[in-house]
């Protein structure tokens, strides 16, 4: 009867105590691994914000950024001198003034023939700097200074890592804080003074007056810009595992099919292998689909 | 020494009563001071120390802060063990003192110890202790938000940074006031925040840097004080002025002047009132909100301190801007009020029972009310016993109060009192005199003092094993066993001094000597039946012991818990996203998650933490929410009927419809235990050791292959540890060099546009806003572009970061886990259809033998098995040593083995019933129906020993065997009765009670009531027939 009663007790305790981690052990029970596939509702789709579209053809657009400052060209810079030394005896502009090609500028006398010769404008453009009035004596420096801002170029710092991909001809845009305009790649110089980077040039037309050098401006060039026949949206790209890929949408059910993607240009991906034209795939939200198959594995760890 | 005292007791009768006064006035006073909860406290002696490091990623985390804190604590006085884990910007370690550390010695031994390393942190990083608080701790939640429509001063509506500012300013400061309060957490919105946002262009333009932008800004914030000078006599204070108080100021702060034009803030950077990189998020019925939680100080009264909070909210609504509402969302109060209420109901309506029964069969008023006065004078007792002893009044400690049992020793006293002065009356013809009367109460009450104390002191000693146990069991019922002991050894203490002078006091009427009409007719009954009985006791000790052996084997078929979950009557449903989660999409996540809650009609409200709170005291990731629900009254329900469980299923069904989530379904209080008690939760746990994290995550790997195929293993998991995603910007330190760049320099750009970089704070009164420096908002969450991020060069150029660095996008720890200073992993089981402990052995020589750990690595096992088996053993010992006491008192009270060992077979009977009262009731064994168990032995043997001592008394009187069976068993069959009934009534309550808590009692109670029916029934019937068996030979010379 000892042993007995002995027995029990000890045996009941013992019971109870397992019972705790029989209890505890009834979490998570519908794990279910393998197979990369979902289902959810239309209706609880719509709601979520979880959009599908096919995949298509699309033209790829890759750019690549660079930033510069606004120069003007050299054959837009006039550095006015007197021909010959003498005294200068008028000055036709004042800095700011519109000028043609032809106008007059100043007048001097020269002193071996004490004879008044008038400069004229070379260019079409704006007086910048006046060094000279009337009295005063001009032998080699510079007398008047014509900017002709009407175009202007856009140097781009291109570094080495853009290098391969940027070549005259490409579109870019450039934009300052304010304002942007599209040019073109027109030539390509080494920099000077061992930079490590060279100096991509587009021409910026200036006609409005808005730009002007010195300006710091950003370069969006466009590197690349193909038609390409079976493409993605990149926000469709989610990585499952070691794999990445897109959820294709069959009815209610969505699968992960692992994608290989060529070129990308931030918003559209080439598609080399793994889905085929017509798949209708998730854009929007594409990243639930992905937290609803792997959500088997998510668990609370402290 | 006991006849003195009874002695003494009869003879100072009045000073005796008197005293119950006393007894009175202190239990008055202690009930005033005792904490009360909803149940016991079950936290560990620990302390959190939370240091935050905005921007560090785990790795850093762990290698900067986490490894010198830990080590710096390692061999500290009593220390248990150090866990810890390394998160983004956040590094937790947790560390557990040995049980009854004083908490308060433990943290300033840590705080001596911490001041220490202060100088070998990070700069700017400051480690700090987690509030004195425990499991218990988060008693009431409110959440701040805007009516629609409501606008500010300014016009403007209120949007997340004003509610926040509104919490951490207005509410916050005020709900800290309050007595008992430890902590106010806030969690959701965001910290205001003066933002700078540099123009990477503008910058370049200027060629300025990002930091050139910090470093004008920190050198043009700050107020100075510059002494003072005496004037005429008077001193006068000197001080200079220079802090930035708006965004105005900001913006006018001058960068740089090359060739001589100021470069301004404005000129380069937009100013504005940002948003900060937010770790948590709270939401409310689907829409962001922000949440506040008061957290009490370790011991207060969770009660009255959660009321105080709300009365405190009251006060501080009216401080509130208009169209700002402060909601309490959760509060203990109504959780404690609840299981008061029931345990209150069970308690009075137990000594209701119990009055009512000693009424009926002691059939004598005056001797009714003097058993019953002990009732609540020991409820009194017990509540000064539980404040000295520290045990605060919760459903488990006063879970297995029953008055029946305590009265017990009091009624054996007054019903021979009774039964003897009714004798005396009726020899005397009519009343006694007061010496007769004394003399006549003396001597009944020395006749069964001995078996009535004895008795009780068994009682008492079976509650001794439940103190060997350790652990949450310990904590969960040692307070049980502590209250029961405390009670039980007031009642000796009354009936050996109070009963006796009571019912010298009192008794002085007519005492009938007839037996109540109840009792007579059934004796008349039991008188033939037992007379048979003893004829047929082969029959008899047979059907006994298929008994026995029946429940034995019924036992084995009953389901099995630790302890019945206590019903909190609101839910939480954690629900966990895949690791790598932003915040702002678990935010989206959670409110569909909300309202799919919402629409069921039983939901008050709902609401949600997400990640990780202000203070870091449950440090949760991004991808998980811990949601509240708050359910309405019963009565509200569009079906009252509807069982938690069936709610709980349903709303399974709808959430598993919202994708991209996995749900916990817990409730507050045990959610709130489970994270910090932690650990490993499974029933075995191999942790593998070692510092390279590939390496542990791959021996991981070939353990959780070697557990799947052992036999019995079932819920197999390895701890996850990567996948967070990351961009790991890698230096390439030749290009680098060629561009004049440091490696500092370019981490502190790229750390300051996109981390953003503190420079000072912006004060408003009391108010302080830090004043953080990054890149705008549309740049920072362009990640494809984070290589052309420009990085100004010292000669005023600047080079793409992908010319110098290469940003390479890879899966990352998500988290770093350490044990005792090493990192660890951990490979989890639970065990079905198999015994753990050869489970656990085959684990470890499989390991042993398939799994090679290389040098620096090794594995060590914990888990619930440990528990088991530390249980296991120390019941294995404590048992039968109790078992041995109890032999022991049973001897000293009857002075014979045969006697004894008689008495002690009402122990298995009694515990037939307690198995089958369970299964009728379709419940599982657990805990606490087995400390009913170990209550029924001592119930049990208390009978026994009355009936028995009694029978033999009579059989010593040279009475026939058989006649001295018959009647001895007669005799006591009223004071059986009555102790049984009482016993056993005094449960009822407790065993059909439905209110809050009363599922955790249940058990309990029902295992003593059927154990108490079927060991009276069999008492009165198995034991008669065993003693006449066993003393058949003997002839009594």
């Amino acid at each position: 009867m000892k042993l007995n009663r002995q027995a029990v007790l000890g045996c009941l305790i013992a019971l109870s105590l397992s019972g705790q981690a029989r209890a505890d052990s009834d979490e998570h029970e519908d794990e279910h691994e393998g197979e990369p596939v979902t289902t959810i509702a239309s209706e609880i789709a719509l709601d979520h914000g979880i959009t599908t579209i096919e995949v298509g053809p699309a033209t790829l657009r890759r750019t690549t950024k660079t930033y510069g400052r606004v120069v003007v060209p050299s054959n837009q810079i006039s550095h006015i001198r007197a021909r010959f030394g003498g005294l200068v005896t008028d000055v036709a502009v004042d800095v700011g003034d519109a000028i043609k090609a032809g106008d007059l500028l100043a007048t001097v006398e020269a002193n071996a023939s004490l004879k008044r010769y008038q400069i004229k404008a070379p260019i079409d453009g704006m007086v910048t700097q006046r060094h000279a009035n009337a009295g005063e004596f001009a032998e080699d420096q510079v007398l008047l200074t014509l900017v002709d801002a009407s175009q202007l170029w856009a140097e781009l710092r291109v570094f080495e890592g853009q290098l391969t991909e940027i070549s005259t001809g490409q579109p870019v845009m450039i934009s300052s804080a304010t304002q942007s305009t599209d040019s073109v790649i027109r030539t390509i110089l080494p920099s000077m003074d061992e930079h490590p980077f060279v100096i991509a040039r587009a021409q910026i037309d200036n006609s409005t007056g808005a730009w002007s050098p010195g300006m710091f401006v950003e370069g969006n060039v466009v590197i690349e810009e193909t038609a390409v026949p079976v493409t993605i949206e990149t926000r469709a790209l989610q990585r499952m595992g070691d794999e990445t890929g897109v959820f294709v949408r069959d009815g209610d059910q969505y699968e992960f099919k692992p994608v290989s993607t060529g070129r990308s240009d931030g918003m559209i991906s080439e598609v080399l292998s793994g889905v085929d034209t017509g798949t209708p795939y998730v854009t929007g939200n594409s990243y639930l689909i992905k937290a609803d198959i792997e959500k088997s594995s998510a668990e609370h760890e402290d | 020494m006991i006849d003195s005292i009874l002695k003494s007791a009869i003879e100072r009768r009045y000073l005796y009563v008197s005293m119950v006064l006393v007894v009175i006035g202190v239990g008055i006073w202690s009930y005033s001071e005792l904490p009360i909860d909803a149940v016991p406290d079950i936290t560990n002696v620990q302390v959190q120390i939370n240091t935050e490091a905005p921007g560090y990623s785990p790795l850093e985390t762990e290698q900067r802060i986490t490894y010198p804190v830990e080590t710096v604590l390692a061999g500290l006085p009593n220390l248990a063990y150090t866990r810890s884990l390394s998160r983004y910007g956040l590094s937790q370690v947790t560390v557990v003192f040995e049980e009854g550390t004083d908490l308060y010695f433990a943290r300033t031994l840590i705080n001596e110890r911490l001041g220490a390393i202060s100088s070998t942190l990070p700069g700017g990083l400051e480690p700090e202790m987690g509030p004195i608080s425990t499991g218990l701790g988060e008693i009431f939640m409110y959440t701040v938000s805007a009516e629609p429509g409501a606008v500010d001063d300014a016009g403007r509506p209120y949007d997340a940074v004003a509610l926040r500012e509104i919490q951490d300013w207005i509410i916050k400061p005020q709900v800290a006031l309050v007595p008992g309060v430890i902590e106010v957490n806030s969690i959701g919105g965001y910290d205001k925040q003066y933002h700078v946002t540099p123009f990477p262009e503008k910058l370049l333009a200027h060629g300025l840097s990002i930091n050139n932008v910090s470093e004008a800004l920190r050198r043009n914030n700050s107020n100075r004080g510059a002494g003072f000078v005496e004037d005429g006599g008077q001193q006068i204070l000197i001080r200079s002025q220079g802090q930035l108080t708006s965004i105005d100021d900001i913006e006018q702060v001058v960068i740089a002047i090359p060739h001589g034009n100021p470069i301004r803030v404005a000129d380069v950077a937009e100013v504005s009132i940002g948003k900060e990189l937010r770790t948590g998020a709270a939401t409310r019925n689907g829409i962001e909100t922000v949440l506040g939680t008061a957290m009490m100080l370790v011991g207060e009264n969770s009660r009255t301190v959660a009321e105080e909070v709300a009365e405190k909210l009251d006060e501080v609504r009216t401080s509130l801007p208009s169209g700002i509402v402060l909601d309490a969302v959760y509060t203990r109060t109504s959780l404690v009020d609840k299981t008061v209420a029931t345990v209150q109901t069970n308690l009075l309506e137990g000594a209701l029972l119990v009055i009512v029964v000693l009424m009926l069969l002691l059939g004598n008023w005056r001797a009714a009310l003097i058993t019953a006065a002990v009732i609540p004078l020991a409820m009194l007792a017990t509540m000064f016993g539980m404040v000295r002893a520290g045990v605060s009044a919760n459903l488990m400690s006063l879970g297995a109060l029953d008055f029946g049992l305590i009265v017990d020793g009091a009624v054996i006293i007054v019903e021979n009192t009774t039964r003897r002065l009714g004798l005396a009356q009726q020899a005397n013809g009519g009343l006694l005199a007061l010496r007769e009367r004394l003399d006549v109460v003396y001597d009944a009450t020395r006749e069964v003092i001995k078996p009535s104390l004895f008795g009780v002191a068994i009682i008492t000693v079976v509650y001794v094993p439940i103190f060997a146990l350790t652990g949450i069991e310990g904590k969960m019922f040692h307070p049980m066993a502590a209250t029961v002991v405390i009670a039980l050894t007031a009642a000796m203490l009354f009936s050996l001094t109070l009963v006796p002078a009571a019912v010298a006091l009192f008794m002085t009427g007519h005492v009938s000597d007839r037996e109540s009409r109840v009792i007579q007719i059934l004796k008349i009954a039991y008188e033939p039946v037992l007379a048979q009985l003893l004829k047929l006791r082969w029959v008899v000790a047979c059907g006994a012991l298929a008994l026995i052996a029946s429940t034995a084997w019924l036992a084995t078929t009953l389901g099995s818990e630790f302890i019945p979950q206590l019903d909190e009557g609101d839910l939480t449903i954690q629900a966990i996203r895949i690791p790598g989660t932003g915040l702002e999409r678990s935010v989206q996540m959670q409110t569909k998650v909300e309202a799919a809650i919402k629409s069921f009609p039983e939901v008050e409200t709902t609401f949600a933490r997400i990640g990780t709170a202000e203070v870091a005291t449950d440090p949760m990731p991004p991808n998980i929410a811990d949601g509240f629900v708050i359910l309405k009254e019963r009565e509200d329900w569009p079906d009252p009927e509807k069982s938690k469980s069936e709610l709980i299923e349903q709303m399974e069904g709808v959430l598993s419809l919202v994708p991209g989530n996995n749900y916990e379904f817990t409730q507050p209080i045990q959610m709130r235990f489970n994270e910090l008690i932690s650990g490993v939760r499974s029933d075995l746990g191999v942790k593998i050791f070692g510092d390279d994290l590939d390496e542990l995550n791959r021996l991981g790997g070939e353990v959780l292959r070697v557990l799947q195929v052992i036999p019995g293993a079932s819920d197999t998991r390895l701890e996850q540890l990567t996948g967070l995603p990351m961009m790991t910007v890698i230096p390439n330190r030749i290009a680098l060099a060629r561009y004049g760049l440091s490696i500092e320099e370019m981490q502190d750009m790229v750390a300051t546009s996109f981390g953003g970089e503190e420079v000072g704070l912006i004060y408003e009164g009391d108010r302080r806003f830090k004043l953080a420096v990054r890149l705008p908002e549309a740049l920072r969450q362009d990640l494809d572009r984070l290589g052309a991020l420009p990085l100004a060069l010292p000669d005023g150029g600047y080079v793409p970061l992908s010319e110098v660095a290469e940003p390479v996008l890879a899966p990352a720890p998500n988290q770093i886990s350490r044990e005792n200073g090493k990192r660890r992993i951990v490979v989890t089981a639970n065990v079905r259809d198999r015994d753990l402990g050869s489970f656990v052995a085959e684990v470890k020589n499989r390991i042993a033998s398939d799994v090679s750990l290389p040098p620096g690595y090794w594995v060590s096992y914990g888990g619930t098995f440990e528990q088991l088996e530390s249980a296991s053993r120390r019941l294995s010992i404590v048992v039968p040593i109790t078992l041995v006491i109890i032999l022991a008192l049973l001897l000293m009270a009857v002075g014979n083995i045969k006697d004894t060992l008689i008495i002690f077979s009402g122990v298995p009977l009694a515990l037939t019933g307690g198995v089958l009262a369970l299964w009728i009731r379709d419940m599982p064994l657990s805990i606490s129906a087995g400390v009913g168990f170990i209550a029924l032995s001592g119930i049990a043997v208390l009978n026994g020993l009355v009936m028995v001592s009694f029978i033999r008394d009579l059989w010593l009187e040279k009475v026939e065997l058989a006649d001295a069976v018959i009647r001895g068993a007669l005799v006591r069959l009223r004071p059986v009765l009555m102790t049984a009934l009482v016993a056993s009534l005094g449960f009822v309550p407790m065993a059909l009670n439905t209110g809050t808590g009363a599922e955790v009692q249940r058990p309990l109670a029902t295992v003593v009531i059927g154990g108490i029916i079927s060991s009276t029934l069999l008492t009165l019937i198995v034991l008669p027939v065993l003693f006449q068996w066993a003393n058949r030979v003997v002839r009594w010379k």
